[in-house]
């Protein structure tokens, strides 16, 4: 009987051992037998049907010869200047405005009428957004909301604790008295997100966040900055580990965030981050960035690349070779990627004097134009002009493109008739 | 006549011996019985949990592809849709989750009328005390989870429904996303107490059979 007994035990204690720890081999990362999902149960899937998009009721399609657009401020959309730039824009191929929505220094240009706290504090309203929105469905102007993100000295009075600080505890500004909030901060994200979310509401088709970045040279400031880094605190490596993974975070975070609403995400990036790895001190990584975005606006301005980038003694000079060069390196970067955005880069239409004599030219007519003519002639139709006076110059071809193509046909259509007349 | 009386003494006391013995050796094996029940209904509960999250693995992609091939989400309304099968498929697995931890309840009991006083009391205590807990917790995931089916086949259901639209949709998104957080302490509570039986049911088997080897 007792050796039967020990038997018995023996299968039990088999079956414990071959019974549990075998769970506990199907648990992966559990730490008993339990297999523990990671992640949401459910998440908004990437395409769903039209029924559960926002439908904001204003008929803007997306131009059909891409983006083509110019930058206004909050002052020039809701000022006099607006009917000129509108005319500008219908009289030539242009078809598009990125307007302010949320500027740099933080305020809010339009009352969305929020329930939101921090939304309708910082509201300084200009104009009602209504009334922009129907002049742009009017005149069938594209309109792309510019929301400032992390440069917001407006937050960061508001709430010093999101912000970056001094030994002394004074908040940290830029050489322009401004002031950044912590991109590590979910916070700081919903904020700009949930101003996102009402632009999207009201009609613009297309959220642009700039200042997607941690401020320039914050890699030799951070040991001496006080700063909160939200859920990124509790990692062990270095905070300089993090910075891209915050930024691309943020992005990716957003895009999702504004998937329901039926808008475009576009994200404004330096330049030169798509001929490094990656800017580390400010957090950006071209492709990381890219993967995550409807558009890609790289800031390209030729005054803005050192003398010797791509082979240019004064970058300046050259509009036509400097973005030439850039677009086809962008390209070969973006091809790494299985589903590129859109390239739409900021192209200059300000002349850089402050670089000095002989480092910089006027940029008229023909300097805006080589810049659009060496995207065309890379197959890059989208751009987008940048004046931060909104002043933009007249007289530029802002399709080569189809122009050209057109003015081919007539050509030839001319010298046909010409032929036939001289055999007549 | 007293060898007699003492022959018949040591022969009463003997029977007693043995049926002392006896008695012992029923209440150690009545340890390892339990001890081995309580395995089988872990094992199947386990079983039947991680089926659970297999399931909510798969909804995702289910729930992704009915919605790209049916525009009309014809599919949700009449519940043909795959979701529809994968929340069936995880309420059979609660439901044998809830007859598993019945099952342990069973075997808890007999634990409970177990001579504590014949048997190794600290094995036997501890594995008492961690069944009650493994089904305390049970129950709290059962009435727990049990609802959340419900919400989910409802969120469904209404998307086919007129008054859908933007906000419905990811509103409901949202709540399971919350739900479904509520539930993660609770299924890391779970996963402890069920290790925590495990050693002191494996400890409790072993002490009997120890016991049982001392007796020989």
């Amino acid at each position: 009987m007792n050796k039967k007994i020990i038997s018995l035990a023996a299968s039990a204690l088999l079956l414990l051992q071959a019974g549990l720890p075998g769970q506990m081999a199907a648990a992966q990362e559990s730490e008993g037998p339990l297999t523990m999902r990671s992640g949401p149960i459910l998440q908004v899937p990437d395409e769903y049907p039209k029924k559960f998009v926002f439908d904001d009721g204003v008929d803007i399609p997306y131009p059909e010869d891409g983006v083509k657009g110019i930058y206004l401020t909050g002052s020039s959309a809701a000022g006099e200047a607006m009917e000129g730039l509108t005319q500008f824009v219908n009289e030539t191929d242009l078809n598009a405005m990125v307007i302010d929505v949320k500027e740099d220094h933080g305020n809010i240009l339009f009352d969305f009428e929020s329930d939101h706290e921090l939304i309708q504090s910082n509201t300084n309203p200009l104009m009602e957004a209504e009334d922009l929105i129907d002049h742009m469905e009017e005149n069938q102007i594209y309109p792309i909301a510019r929301i400032v993100a992390f440069k917001d000295t407006v937050l960061a009075e508001q709430h010093p604790e999101y912000s970056f600080r001094q030994a002394d505890g004074s908040i940290w500004k830029d050489s322009n008295g401004e002031a950044f909030v912590s991109p590590y901060l979910k916070e700081v994200w919903d904020y700009n997100i949930e101003v996102a979310k009402e632009a999207a509401k009201m009609g613009f088709k297309e959220i642009q966040f700039d200042y997607v970045r941690f401020p320039e040279g914050f890699e030799n400031m951070a040991g001496d900055l006080q700063f909160d880094m939200g859920d990124y605190a509790d990692l062990e490596a270095d905070e300089s580990d993090y910075r891209v993974s915050a930024i691309s975070d943020f992005v990716e975070y957003a895009s999702e965030e504004l998937k329901p609403y039926g808008v475009d995400v576009a994200v404004d990036i330096f330049g030169y981050t798509a001929t490094i790895d990656e800017a580390s001190g400010i957090g950006q990584n071209f492709l990381e960035i890219s993967q995550h975005v409807d558009v890609i606006s790289s800031m390209i301005y030729p005054s803005h690349w050192g003398p010797g980038h791509f082979d240019l003694p004064a970058p300046d000079l050259y509009p036509y070779e400097l973005t030439d060069r850039y677009i086809q390196l962008e390209k070969e970067t973006l091809n790494q990627l299985e589903n590129p955005p859109t390239s739409r880069p900021w192209l200059q239409d300000f002349t850089a004097s402050y670089l000095g004599a002989g480092m910089y030219m006027e940029y008229d007519a023909q300097a805006v134009e080589d810049q659009v003519r060496a995207l065309s002639d890379n197959d890059i139709h989208e751009f987008l002009l940048w004046d931060a006076s909104n002043q933009y110059t007249t007289g530029v071809d802002y399709a080569p493109e189809s122009n050209d193509e057109e003015k081919e046909t007539a050509d030839s259509e001319e010298s046909e008739s010409s032929e036939s007349q001289e055999n007549e | 006549m007293f060898s007699n009386t003492m022959n018949s003494f040591k022969g009463i006391l003997l029977i007693g011996l043995m049926l002392i013995i006896g008695a012992c050796a029923r209440e150690e094996e009545n340890v390892i019985n339990a001890a081995e029940n309580a395995d089988a209904h872990a094992s199947n509960i386990i079983s039947e949990f991680n089926t659970i999250k297999e399931e909510e693995a798969n909804l995702q992609n289910q729930f992704t592809e009915a919605l790209n091939n049916d525009e009309e989400l014809e599919s949700f309304q009449n519940q043909s849709a795959p979701v529809f099968q994968n929340l069936e498929n995880r309420q059979a697995a609660l439901e044998t989750i809830r007859s598993q931890t019945n099952e342990l309840k069973n075997t808890y009991t007999n634990v409970q009328e177990l001579n504590f006083d014949a048997l190794d009391r600290e094995s036997v205590t501890a594995m008492h005390e961690d069944m009650q807990a493994a089904i305390d917790q049970l129950e709290t995931y059962i009435n727990e989870y049990e609802p959340l089916l419900q919400a989910q086949t409802d969120y469904f259901t209404s998307l086919a429904g007129p008054e859908a639209d933007y906000e419905s949709f990811i509103r409901g998104i949202q709540e399971m996303a919350e739900q479904d957080q509520r539930l993660i302490e609770i299924e890391q509570t779970l996963n402890k107490v069920l290790v925590e039986l495990d050693a002191s049911a494996t400890a409790a088997l072993e002490t009997a059979q120890d016991q049982l080897d001392g007796g020989n």
